[in-house]
């Protein structure tokens, strides 16, 4: 859900970043032309007050410099000069078609629009009226009146119709992204839960509702296979348990007739152990694969580990525990007022499972402590044996491994001990850790960290 | 005890035998079998058991409902032996009054202690004194007979007695010691359970300090090592 919102977000940013972008570039387009514009144009125009400065009026009347003809010539313009009556006291190039007399009503015409079509500016000169004359289409001439308050107002106008644009264009921008997110997220969280192996249900409606719909399809698929795998080691393990007590139950009898012979007595007793193991592995396979699709729940109560390590280690010391081997509670002083919060029997089922795992991968016999102790609001619970240890690779992949596929691995291989696996996955299910290590001169340490609840 | 009678109900006739048959080795002389609910309620009509061991999985009536019919009409104990392990079916179980739950496949040695140990409780026979190395004690009065002085248990150290002579010759937990004397929440109470231990060591053992009876099994709990137990 962070990452899709953190997305979105993103987009909305960058669509505003794009949108500054062009303001800014248009501004500088538009700028730059008209520079570019104005210089092409102020060198073409030929300023009147600099033609003025040319004619200068003196006894003789009036003289021009040499310049001035030759910049008229250049610009195809002609000149004159009116005095008040509107009479015209001096000419340069002025074309034969034109009245040498003007009345103030053409004076006044002409010096707004044109003289004849001719495009004209005036200038006060000393010597009268200054007129030059372009050539007919060369400048455009209009005249521009405007109120004051009316000019003020349409200013205010521009400026705020283009802020509502822009606003507007941002609320609409900001609208569509946020409709996209509104659809878009149900399915990233569906995506999101899919991968957390929970159940999708997507609304079915509105324009992605066809991807919803798929979506819930193939959550449901996931689920369905999920689940009948986990029917299925169920099915199994509890068709199996009936066969197996008579097994079980007849092999023992057998074990105890002391009316047979040594050897089948003995044949009778690896039966028997053989059975309790695969009793075991059922159990433990049916656990496994029920916490992996956390099926099995978790009947959390407060419990001393403490209380419940000694109860675990009792067990196994109260059905005999081969004299190869030598069990041992360790606690430390603080560690009797531990309590935690979990399932007494997964927790228990963990502890014996670690304990087996020491006494099954140790045949010759070995020494197994167990270590309870507090580390910052932790509980660690440490089970050690003085046995042969496990190989870098396997250790490697024990501490590195999230909780692995029950069955088989990647490659189709068995995993190393489905008690472990399970351990695994009770650690889990109790939110604690759990690391593996190999300890000098030999022997295998398994430290459990679990939160620890409150202290008595 | 051995001549309690017991029903064994399951639909499995192969491990109805087997189960007969361990029970008979062991000494009972009284175990009847029903394959069926229907079997059962007839049976259990005739004459009630001293106790039932109950399969969950029947072919006509499930095995709740058939708990919930002898329920019904008797207190008899019933362990409840069936292939379903699920904490919720074991709930269920219990909730409707079964004594005790086995889950399928099981150790014959187990359902055999189980049993045992849900008659001993149901049918307590009187005099039931238990033999220590240096002195006996009588259950029934919670007197310690020593050198033929007679002392009384207090009742805290009864029940601490009762529940390590009930596992006599297994190692009972500090904290299920505890939790017989003042029950769930008993944490904080070890101190106590020590000075209990050693009041009782010094009434029933010849040497407190060098105890044979009442055992130290360090950092786990205690153990009760009897000479020999009457009934």
């Amino acid at each position: 859900m962070k990452t899709a919102q953190r997305f979105f977000r993103k987009y909305l940013l960058s669509t505003f970043g794009i949108l500054l972008l062009f303001l800014l570039l248009n501004c500088i387009l538009v700028t730059v032309i008209a520079i570019s514009s104005s210089n092409l144009s102020a060198k073409s125009d030929l300023p009147i007050s600099r033609l003025a400065k040319l004619i200068t009026v003196n006894d003789k009347g009036i003289e021009t410099d040499k310049n001035f003809s030759k910049l008229l010539y250049e610009q195809h313009a002609w000149a004159m000069i009116l005095n008040d009556r509107g009479k015209v006291i001096w000419e340069e190039n002025l074309p034969e078609e034109l009245p040498r007399n003007y009345t103030s009503t053409q004076i006044a015409q002409f010096s707004k629009w044109y003289l004849q079509d001719y495009p004209v500016r005036v200038w006060k000169h000393p010597a009268g009226l200054f007129v030059v004359g372009y050539p007919k289409h060369s400048v455009v001439k209009y005249t521009f009146t405007m109120d004051y308050d009316y000019l003020f107002s349409g200013l205010i106008g521009i400026i705020v119709i283009f802020s509502a644009n822009i606003l507007l264009m941002l609320i609409l921008f900001w609208h569509n992204i946020h409709r996209v997110e509104k659809a878009v997220s149900p399915i990233l969280t569906g995506i999101e839960m899919m991968a957390e192996g929970k159940s999708v249900n997507l609304t079915e409606k509105g324009e992605l509702k066809e991807i919803n719909t798929e979506l819930n399809k193939a959550a449901d698929q996931l689920i369905k296979k999920d689940s009948a795998r986990s029917e299925w080691i169920c099915a199994i393990s509890h068709d199996i348990r009936t066969p197996l007590s008579i097994m079980l139950g007849y092999a023992g009898e057998i074990e105890d007739d002391d009316r047979l012979t040594t050897e089948t007595r003995t044949q009778a007793g690896i039966i028997r152990k053989h059975g309790e193991k695969l009793r075991k592995l059922i159990m433990d396979l049916n656990l496994a694969s029920k916490l992996e699709y956390s099926m099995e729940p978790i009947n959390k109560t407060l419990i001393s580990p403490v209380e419940l390590t000694r109860q675990v280690i009792s067990d196994f010391l109260n059905n005999g525990l081969d004299s190869s081997f030598v069990l041992d509670l360790k606690t430390h002083s603080c560690a009797e007022k531990i309590v935690i919060e979990g399932d007494s029997d997964l927790l228990a089922r963990m502890l014996e499972n670690l304990i087996h795992n020491s006494i099954t991968h140790n045949p010759h016999g070995c020494n197994i402590n167990v270590t309870i102790s507090d580390d910052e609001n932790c509980c660690v619970i440490v089970v050690e044996d003085t046995g042969k240890g496990i190989s870098p690779t396997l250790l490697e992949r024990l501490n590195s491994a999230q909780v692995k596929s029950i069955v088989c691995d990647k490659g189709g291989e068995p995993v190393h001990g489905l008690g472990l696996n399970l351990v695994r996955q009770i650690v889990k299910a109790h939110k604690g850790k759990i690391s593996f290590q190999n300890v000098e001169p030999h022997g295998l340490r398994i430290s459990i960290k679990f939160p620890i609840k409150n202290k008595v | 005890m051995k001549d309690s009678s017991i029903l064994v109900i399951d639909d499995e006739l192969e491990l109805l035998t087997m189960i007969r048959s361990i029970f008979e080795r062991a000494g009972f002389t009284q175990i009847t079998t029903a394959a069926s609910g229907k079997e059962a309620l007839e049976v259990l009509k005739q004459k009630m058991p001293a106790m039932v061991i109950l399969d969950v999985m029947l072919p006509d009536i499930d095995g709740f409902t058939l708990l919930k019919e002898i329920r019904k009409v008797s207190k008899v104990p019933v362990l409840m032996l069936t292939a379903k392990g699920e904490a919720e079916d074991r709930f269920s179980g219990f909730e409707l009054g079964a004594d005790d739950y086995v889950v399928k496949p099981f150790l014959p040695k187990e359902l055999l202690l189980r049993v045992q140990a849900i008659l001993k409780r149901t049918y307590p026979r009187g005099n039931r004194i238990v033999i220590l190395p240096a002195a006996e004690v009588d259950l029934d009065k919670a007197e310690v007979h020593r050198f033929g002085k007679t002392i009384p248990l207090t009742a805290k150290e009864y029940n601490i007695f009762l529940k390590l002579s009930e596992n006599a010759g297994r190692i009972v937990t500090i904290g299920a010691l505890c939790q017989t004397v003042c029950g769930e929440i008993w944490q904080g109470y070890e101190t106590t359970l020590m000075t209990h231990i050693r009041h009782l060591r010094e009434k029933i053992e010849k040497n407190p300090s060098a105890p044979e009876a009442l055992i130290t099994i360090k950092g786990l709990g205690y153990k009760l090592v009897l000479k020999e137990v009457q009934r």
